[in-house]
């Protein structure tokens, strides 16, 4: 027996989903310049061109070095005018971007192939070459995910969605379920897996009803639907897999015999396997009560996101005071300038009103600790880091905190626990 | 192409507090007030009005004494704050402040935000109706001097502010206070020919000195308690009015639905156990007495969830309710003293942060025999206290 994760369902959870998720996405393929991040998961890449040089779609550009290296494409062919232009990343810093002039003309690189000898290997190998990536924001290599030791039991692929705002996923399992569908067999191939699970969150309708057609018409036999409650983190990996496997785990997810993908990760997996085609485009939310128009559009990667919130129609109110958002408004990081560019693991960009709100003392409800999924106190937690009692602060775990930023959202004082619990865990990391 | 700027902030960036009119603790402090005005009124009701009405003895000030007495509670302690703030905590926004006006303006609100009112509110509803005035100030000027901003203000006092100032003045002060005519309304006053309360006479049950059918007699049927037509404190003895502040205040968010439950079920289940030895086995009466009298209801849905003074963790205010319980019975069986409510609460707060980062540990834990051990080390507490108390209760016999 252990004990499961907690999810909180919060009636007046505002998912605000409404405002994009009922527009198809659409295209904004053609931007003038590309800057392709020289940055992944925190580490430097290498870069292997130089300046000057002409590229084509899917060559790569440069290469993430270390433990889980990955290759990077240019997402457009063209001249690379810079190796060092500097643009705002997700991570709200400014890091190096190799800079490529779009000649429109999108020369495929020869390396552009289908795979043909579908094997487990092969499969793992094609998504590393292709630089296929964890597209629901933590941009972990998904090839690492697929060299398992033995056969697993489950895939999960999780549809939670759980952030607010965020529905770039809801989207895509509406308009592209078939590459949705292949993406699980290959990656039940790669994993030796009988049984796929598509866990999704239960007031998805649409979704789910379109899952189920697909599923019916096509006599699918080993690819089911797993029903979340309507709760916030539904989308954590560990929520999830505890959920369906009725397993726990401490480390990753395959000691409970299950490997989980999000959905645009299972679909770009497709479409690499099928088409050979590498990473280079992906669908990005862009939404918030900032923006004229919220939309889920699909860019190239290293599009600069000023230029598609301009042709988005720009801001409902150009003097109000925004917070630009890389990421969900959870999780997510603020970015100081409007020249971000896209990278493989953002997802959403959302444009949202600063709300100013003086923060009180601790009125001592327990809220924040009554609603934390991985059943910590974060007051106690915060109020121990102060006292920098260190034996003290490690018996509270503080090392378990996800960030969700649920304490944070609940505290009637606006206290700035997940930053706490963060910093906490840092503290007692670094011990 | 100019580069538009935002500004930063850190994650989460879409919070609850974010409409601070909607939800937040100036929401919950005012909803806690809210709950209260029912029974305020009640209390006018039953110890101003009716008695008004009735009897044409009592003048009109005696009508609206109640409403005065609940008016200068929260008055006193809302003043004694603000001269608190003029006197000993000036910050440096304070001092920046050139004309007197807006010096003024600052005081006045730091005391309100600091929600000054609500301990001058309980302590009038709680003291005895006829209380002096000048007795009830005394009390509102402790409770928030001594009980709160000695402590540093709202949100880090370790003792309930109201129950500080209340015990404090009707330890100091109880003689003066029964000389003045002490709990009953002047209709009670004549009909209850012992002046006592159900609280009272109940301790005469506890010892053998009255069985419960005589007090039953006096005070009125049970129903009588439900309405809470019997005498006691100024504002806090309608069992409906405070169950129906406590639907208030569960369904508005303001407190945990469990840890009243769980102390008034202990009362009871333990009211009843005790009751048996007595010779009540087989009625149920003698625990609801135990339960509908002497505040133990109001305590329950105001003081045990009081959100500064009790446990922030949600295991941790289980287990804070459950021994307040077992505190408040062995007052009331063992000792003559009437504040077993008053007294266990202002004792458990003083294990509030023992509880709390113990049971915040205790629900991290991951090997079950720490786990286990834990529960354990608390129920043997609780078990003790229960042993203890029933054998001096068959002892004394
Ligand atoms: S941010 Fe961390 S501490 Fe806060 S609720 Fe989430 S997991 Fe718990
Ligand atoms: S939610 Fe905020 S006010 Fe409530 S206990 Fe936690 S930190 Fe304190």
């Amino acid at each position: 027996m252990f004990r499961k994760t907690k999810g909180v369902h919060i009636s007046e959870f505002p998912e605000h989903k409404h405002i994009s998720d009922s527009k198809p996405i659409i295209n904004y393929l053609d931007p003038e310049f590309v800057y392709i991040p020289l940055v992944e998961q925190g580490a430097l890449c290498e870069v292997k061109v130089n300046e000057g040089a002409m590229v084509t779609v899917g060559q790569v550009v440069a290469m993430k070095t270390g433990r889980f290296g990955l290759p990077i494409h240019s997402s457009v062919s063209g001249k690379v005018v810079s190796c060092n232009k500097k643009m705002w990343h997700s991570s709200g810093k400014l890091v190096d971007c190799i800079q490529i002039k779009n000649d429109f003309l999108y020369t495929m690189s020869e390396s552009i192939k289908p795979l043909e000898d579908i094997t487990p290997e092969n499969i793992a190998l094609k998504a590393k070459d292709c630089g296929i990536v964890g597209l629901g924001g933590s941009g972990f290599p998904t090839y690492v995910k697929y060299q398992v030791k033995t056969a697993m039991d489950y895939v999960i692929i999780n549809a939670a969605e759980c952030e607010p705002f965020i529905t770039c996923d809801y989207r895509l399992i509406l308009e592209e379920t078939a590459s949705l569908f292949s993406g699980i067999k290959y990656i039940m191939t790669a994993v030796g897996a009988k049984k796929g699970v598509i866990a999704i969150k239960e007031n998805k309708y649409e979704a789910i009803k379109k899952i189920s057609e697909y599923i019916v018409t096509n006599k699918i036999m080993d690819v089911d639907l797993f029903f979340l409650k309507d709760e916030y983190p539904a989308g954590w990996e560990k929520y999830i897999v505890q959920r369906v496997t009725k397993k726990n785990y401490n480390g990753l997810p395959s000691e409970a015999g299950a490997v989980v993908n999000n959905v645009a990760t299972a679909i770009a997996l497709a479409h690499a396997i099928e088409e050979g085609m590498p990473l280079v485009t992906k669908v990005v939310t862009f939404t918030g009560y900032g923006l004229k128009n919220p939309q889920n559009v699909r860019l190239r990667i290293g599009t600069n996101v000023s230029e598609v919130i301009k042709s988005l129609g720009g801001y409902t109110d150009d003097k109000c005071d925004y917070l630009m958002i890389a990421g969900g408004p959870m999780t997510g990081q603020t970015v100081a300038f409007e020249s971000l560019v896209v990278n493989r693991s953002l997802g959403s960009v959302l444009i949202n009103e600063r709300f100013k709100v003086e923060e009180l003392p601790c009125l001592g409800c327990g809220k924040c600790a009554s609603v934390c999924p991985a059943h910590l106190t974060p007051t106690q937690i915060k109020r121990v880091l102060e006292a920098k009692d260190t034996k003290l602060l490690e018996t509270l775990k503080p090392t378990r905190c996800v960030q969700c930023g649920l304490c944070s959202y609940i505290c009637p004082s606006r206290i700035s626990l997940t930053e706490a619990v963060g910093k906490a865990k840092a503290f007692v990391m670094k011990k | 192409m100019a580069d538009k700027r935002f500004a930063l902030s850190k994650a989460p960036h879409l919070r609850k507090s974010d409409f601070p009119k909607v939800y937040g603790t100036s929401v919950i402090m005012r909803d806690l007030c809210i709950a209260l005005v029912p029974l305020i009124l009640f209390g006018w009701l039953k110890n101003g009005l009716y008695p008004f009405i009735q009897i044409d003895a009592t003048s009109f000030y005696d009508c609206i004494r109640p409403l005065m007495m609940v008016i200068i509670g929260a008055l006193s302690s809302f003043l004694s704050e603000f001269v608190f703030f003029l006197v000993a905590k000036k910050d440096k926004e304070f001092e920046g402040l050139t004309n007197y006006k807006e010096k003024f303006k600052y005081l006045l609100r730091k005391a309100f935000k600091s929600y000054s009112i609500i301990p001058g509110l309980m302590i009038a509803m709680i003291l005895p109706l006829y209380t002096p005035i000048w007795v009830l100030i005394i009390g509102c000027v402790f409770g928030s001097i001594v009980g709160k901003m000695l402590f540093g203000g709202f949100g880090y006092n370790i003792f309930n502010p109201a129950l500080i100032g209340y015990v404090f003045v009707i330890t100091a002060f109880y003689g003066v206070i029964t000389k003045n005519g002490g709990y009953l309304n002047p209709s009670e006053a004549i009909s209850v020919t012992t002046g006592a309360t159900p609280l009272n006479d109940f301790k005469l049950v506890i010892s053998g000195a009255k069985t419960l059918n005589e007090i039953f007699n006096v005070h009125g049927s049970l129903l009588n308690f439900l309405i809470g037509n019997t005498g006691g404190s100024l504002a806090e003895t309608s069992a409906i009015l405070c169950f129906i502040s406590y639907l208030f205040l569960v369904l508005n968010g303001v407190i945990d639905w469990k840890s009243p439950l769980v102390y008034i079920g202990t009362i009871f289940v333990f009211s009843y156990i005790l009751g048996a030895f007595l010779g009540y086995a087989g009625t149920l009466n003698f625990a609801l007495f135990n339960v509908l009298s002497g505040g133990v209801l109001f305590g329950a849905v105001f003081m045990v969830t009081e959100p500064v003074t009790s446990p922030r963790d949600p295991l941790a205010k289980i287990f804070y309710a459950m021994f307040m319980a077992l505190i408040t019975i062995m007052l009331r069986f063992l000792t003559d003293f009437n504040e077993g409510v008053a007294t266990s609460i202002l004792f458990m707060n003083m294990f509030t942060p023992v509880l709390d980062i113990k049971c915040a540990q205790l629900r991290v834990q991951d090997i079950m025999k720490k786990k286990v051990l834990g529960y354990a080390a608390f129920s043997l507490i609780a078990v003790a206290i229960v042993l203890f108390t029933v054998l001096s209760l068959v002892g004394g016999k």
